[in-house]
């Protein structure tokens, strides 16, 4: 207890205070750009935070990262650009009410649905970070594998498309992740010679080309219709009775959320997907999905804050990091001297408390930020779209080409455009292309390192309880609708015999 | 359209001349325009981070801007071609992992072993062969004895890596049958081996110092020629009679051809930059100490050593060309 | 008859797809023996063309005998954005960056119907040099500058 108020102690120095602040505003602001993602700003403030102490320079960026994964929503609703890979799910829904003038109670959901994620997941760390870091310890191949199955049976039902179409979309994402060099074997796949393709293909224009230049290819097409934008509905905020519907979606989402969070590796994308997914599956509106459905925003938004939170745990007490940022943050430790792993929190509880401290504190400020700025943001969906467009277009390009510095993936962002464009034309949405690549690696590499640790016995996954757990997960999730619907069909006659009883 | 790249490109190169001539005109003020360091990575990682450290210490002593530059691909050849195609004027350094030279050694790359020369080692972090605390294998004997028996699980980092390479060029020269497992990063082995998933594994001091300490992993011996500082109990795979060395090293390099007094200009300037706190400061938090940091003589004769046991472990394995 | 055939030119181009990467996959590198362990390279991507092969087929049979969904005409417009979207990937090498976005910035408000031709100009300034002030001095990052690298940083 006294650690954790040592730690918290830090929100009462100034010095720190400030640049948690700073951290927070870089956060949002870059987070919603295109392509720049919170990884790479928290890669390029890194070797400033030499200048300040540890703890209030790993504050900094634990805040830039949270407040970077909310910013990611902002663009994902305004202009179907999700700034960061974890806000691809906000897209879904998020664009659809923008352009039916509803951007500001999208936004604001967003900002809500992710504080509250934020915080339920910091206050589930505070409290048992040390039993959570022994839970993604135990996270092996074996259980990996049994996840990505998991995750791979939402394919299916993940958006209102034909099944089939969603099937197929995620089959073409699995076959993305593919490309580059295969892990187990080391040989080239589908790298056409391309020297750029040999770590595989990155996720950030594929990103940007699927949703945003997609878009903006639709765009084109609109025939000078004068859209009436109605600013007073823009702006508006979402209701007391938009909450009260979406709650338990957002409970829902901050519990996947921080669950994943806590598996190494596996970041807020993949817990914004199932959390999008897992909120249509218990919507009554779930097949209203896709056009705009408020707790299509909730349930990513939540899922991806707490996912933030939880990737801190693997990352300081295995070192072995959450996300991509919190790889980025790992370094941040390095830089200051402090080793992070199994010691760090018997060595030092107060800096891993003083961390949750930052994280509580980001959330805070981008409550605030994110529902003044979603009257303010809002006015983007105002612009007019000869002039929007192209200036999406100009931010794309640089933040595709940004990340690596090459022009390759400014192709890739293209051709992930067109093709976006050509495929959403015949009815396959973005949703399961995105679920395919997230998943593809996870699901080949924890295979092939499963089959070699169990001497290419396929059954001792059976001597594995969180992999079963997981099977038995993805089983359900295949099967629980025709289940559900026998199990109505067999109830039916009955109460229709009982009111005839009656 | 045609035309238009053609003249455009000659506008280019045209600039590109006029810069490349007005440095060289001006040897003495070297360095007077920013240094880039090319990585050969996305943001973020050991090799990004510790070249982002190094690049700010550099930058102290030279009073010019010293940046990050990721040129991500190919295994390094991304990163290579890149170097290649600027001026050899001392304003592009590029840092280097032993991942570079084997994707020279496997013909992809566009530069070649004698066209680098280095500059100055960052962090040198040679391999331990390491079980679980409690583990049967109390000894790099038992080890081998298990591993010519039956088979060795064994976790490391990509196939055709440092890790794979040096696990191989172990195991082909004790006689051993080893079972490679490979994980995306050396903390995602180390959990492996920490749970019992694979037998032993090729690890880095800077991963484990603190496991070690408490026991819950045994080193057996150090993939060096030398002992460590660190582990002065551990024995060397060279005093077993194997003569096996691999290292996680980062250190810098410029194209030969570039003016030798400008070369001594950033070695001394990064050697001093290292010596500052904030890199030892840093090396302490990726668990190494200052015996990392090693001039240009040494460093690069260490490049070269481990080019030519690569060559040979890579033609016996089928990987070099 | 043809016309009474949902999904047949997705399918059509998906099956086409799935035969030549299948092509491209028998021309991965083999492993040395030493190394192969169980998977080989090939395996993964095989697996994942044959599923994909078999949902087309199912989505083919599904949608044979119903009309196919009625769609968005196409305009002239979207093609002439999409040419210019191309042409700008081309440009960017040697115009650089800012250069191309300054066109890209005048060309496609124009070609979308927007008339206000000052407005247009003075958008088509400022964007780009917005974007580069945003990501040069504020965010450390080079972008190319082609053409214009003598000048910009």
């Amino acid at each position: 207890m006294e650690h954790i108020l040592t730690g918290f102690s830090i929100l009462i120095d100034p010095m720190s205070l400030a640049v948690i602040l700073l951290g927070t505003i870089v956060g949002v602001l870059v987070g919603a750009l295109p392509g720049l993602s919170s990884s790479m700003a928290v890669a390029l403030l890194l070797p400033f935070t030499i200048y300040l102490d540890p703890v209030p320079a790993i504050s900094m960026l634990a805040a830039l990262y949270c407040a970077g994964t909310f910013g990611g929503s902002i663009t994902a609703i305004l202009i179907n650009a999700p700034g960061a890979p974890p806000a691809a799910a906000t897209a879904f829904d998020g664009y659809p009410m923008a352009q039916r003038g509803e951007a500001g109670r999208a936004l604001g959901m967003a900002a809500v649905a992710s504080v509250i994620g934020g915080m339920l997941s910091l206050i589930v760390m505070v409290l048992a970070a040390p039993a959570l870091a022994r839970i993604s310890h135990s996270f092996g191949p074996p259980e990996y594998f049994a996840l990505a199955v998991f995750g791979l049976s939402m394919l299916a039902s993940i958006s209102g498309k034909s099944p089939v179409k969603n099937l197929i979309g995620g089959a073409f994402g699995l076959l993305i992740a593919t490309v580059g060099v295969d892990l187990t074997t080391g040989v080239e796949r589908f790298t056409f010679g391309v020297p750029e393709l040999y770590e595989g293909i990155s996720f950030i224009p594929i990103l940007i080309g699927l949703f945003a230049i997609a878009e903006l290819l639709a765009q084109a097409n609109v025939r000078d219709k004068v859209l009436e934008r109605i600013s007073l509905n823009a702006i508006k905020l979402p209701s007391v009775t938009d909450f009260k519907r979406v709650w338990p979606t957002i409970l829902r989402s901050s519990g996947i959320g921080t669950f994943i969070g806590i598996l190494p590796a596996e970041g807020s994308t993949m817990a914004a997907m199932i959390g999008y997914n897992e909120a249509r599956r218990w919507s009554k509106n779930g097949d209203k999905f896709g056009t705009g459905e408020i707790e299509g925003i909730a349930g990513p938004e939540a899922a991806n804050n707490a996912a933030t939170g939880g990737s801190m745990v693997p990352t300081l007490a295995l070192g072995i990091p959450g996300s991509a940022t919190a790889a980025v943050i790992l370094g941040g430790l390095q830089i200051h001297g402090i080793r992070p792993g199994a010691y760090l929190f018997e060595n030092q509880p107060d800096l891993l408390y003083s961390i949750f401290a930052a994280m509580f504190l980001a959330n805070v400020v981008f409550l605030g930020f994110g529902l003044v700025g979603a009257r303010l943001f809002s006015r983007i969906s105002l612009i007019p779209r000869t002039f929007l467009w192209p200036t999406v277009f100009a931010l794309c390009v640089v933040g595709a080409y940004g990340v690596n510095q090459s022009m390759v993936d400014v192709m890739i962002m293209l051709i992930a455009g067109f093709a976006g464009f050509w495929l959403k034309r015949y009815g396959f949405g973005a949703a399961p292309i995105i679920m395919g690549v997230v998943l593809g690696s996870l699901v080949e590499n924890s295979l092939a390192q499963s089959m070699i640790i169990f001497d290419h016995d396929a059954w001792r996954f059976l001597d594995r309880p969180i992999a079963i757990g997981f099977f038995l997960l993805a089983a359900f999730s295949l099967f629980y609708q025709p289940v559900f619907g026998w199990l109505r069909r067999f109830r039916r006659p009955r109460s229709a015999a009982s009111k005839g009883a009656k | 359209m045609r035309h238009w790249m053609k003249s455009g490109l000659l506008m280019t190169s045209l600039a590109t001349a006029a810069l490349a001539f007005s440095a060289t005109s001006g040897a003495d003020d070297f360095p007077s325009e920013p240094i880039e360091i090319v990585v050969h990575t996305s943001p973020g990682g050991g090799t990004d981070t510790t070249a982002r450290i190094v690049a700010l210490a550099t930058q102290a002593q030279l009073g010019t801007n010293v940046y990050v530059q990721n040129k991500k691909g190919g295994g390094g050849s991304v990163a290579m071609s890149y170097v290649k195609s600027k001026p050899a004027d001392g304003y592009t350094v590029m840092a280097i992992t032993p991942t570079h030279l084997f994707t020279m050694l496997r013909g992809n790359s566009p530069l070649d072993i004698d066209d680098i020369q280095g500059l100055a080692r960052a962090t040198d972090d040679p391999i331990i062969v390491m079980v679980r605390g409690d583990s049967r294998y109390k000894s790099i004997h038992d080890l081998i004895e298990a591993g010519r028996a039956g088979v060795i699980k064994w976790g490391g980092t990509q196939i055709g890596g440092v890790d794979h390479i040096a696990a191989m060029s172990f195991a082909k020269a004790a006689g051993m049958k080893v079972s490679f497992v490979p994980f995306d990063s050396g903390a995602e082995f180390a959990a492996a081996l920490s749970r019992g998933d694979i037998d032993a594994a090729g690890l880095n001091i800077s991963e484990t110092r603190d496991q070690i300490a408490a026991g819950d992993f045994r080193p057996l011996a150090v993939m060096a020629d030398d002992r460590m500082k660190a582990l002065p109990d551990v024995p060397t795979l060279s005093e077993k009679g194997l003569d096996i060395s691999f290292s996680t090293v980062r250190g810098y390099v410029v194209l030969k051809s570039t003016p030798k007094a400008r070369q001594e200009i950033l070695e001394k300037a990064m050697l001093k930059g290292m010596e500052s706190d904030r890199y030892q400061n840093y090396l302490k938090g990726i668990g190494l100490d200052e015996t990392s940091i090693e001039g240009a003589a040494d460093w690069d004769s260490q490049i070269r050593r481990m080019y030519k046991a690569g060559q040979e472990t890579m033609q016996d394995l089928g990987l070099a060309q | 008859m043809l016309s009474r055939w949902r999904d047949l030119l997705p399918g059509v181009v998906l099956l086409v797809m799935v035969v030549a990467l299948y092509w491209i996959t028998t021309t991965f590198s083999t492993v040395p023996a030493l190394f192969a362990q169980g998977m080989q390279a090939t395996a993964m991507p095989r697996l994942i063309l044959g599923v994909m092969a078999v949902l087309t087929l199912v989505m083919l049979y599904q949608g044979y005998g119903h009309v196919e969904e009625d769609k968005p005409v196409i305009s002239w417009r979207m093609w002439v954005t999409a040419g210019l979207l191309l042409a700008a990937f081309l440009l960017f090498e040697i115009l650089g960056l800012t250069l191309t976005m300054a066109l890209t910035c005048l060309l496609i408000p124009l070609l979308w119907g927007e008339r206000r031709l000052g407005r247009i100009v003075i958008y088509a300034v400022c964007t780009p040099v917005m974007i580069y002030l945003l990501f040069t001095y504020a965010l450390q990052l080079r972008l190319p500058q082609g053409i214009l690298s003598p000048w910009l940083s």
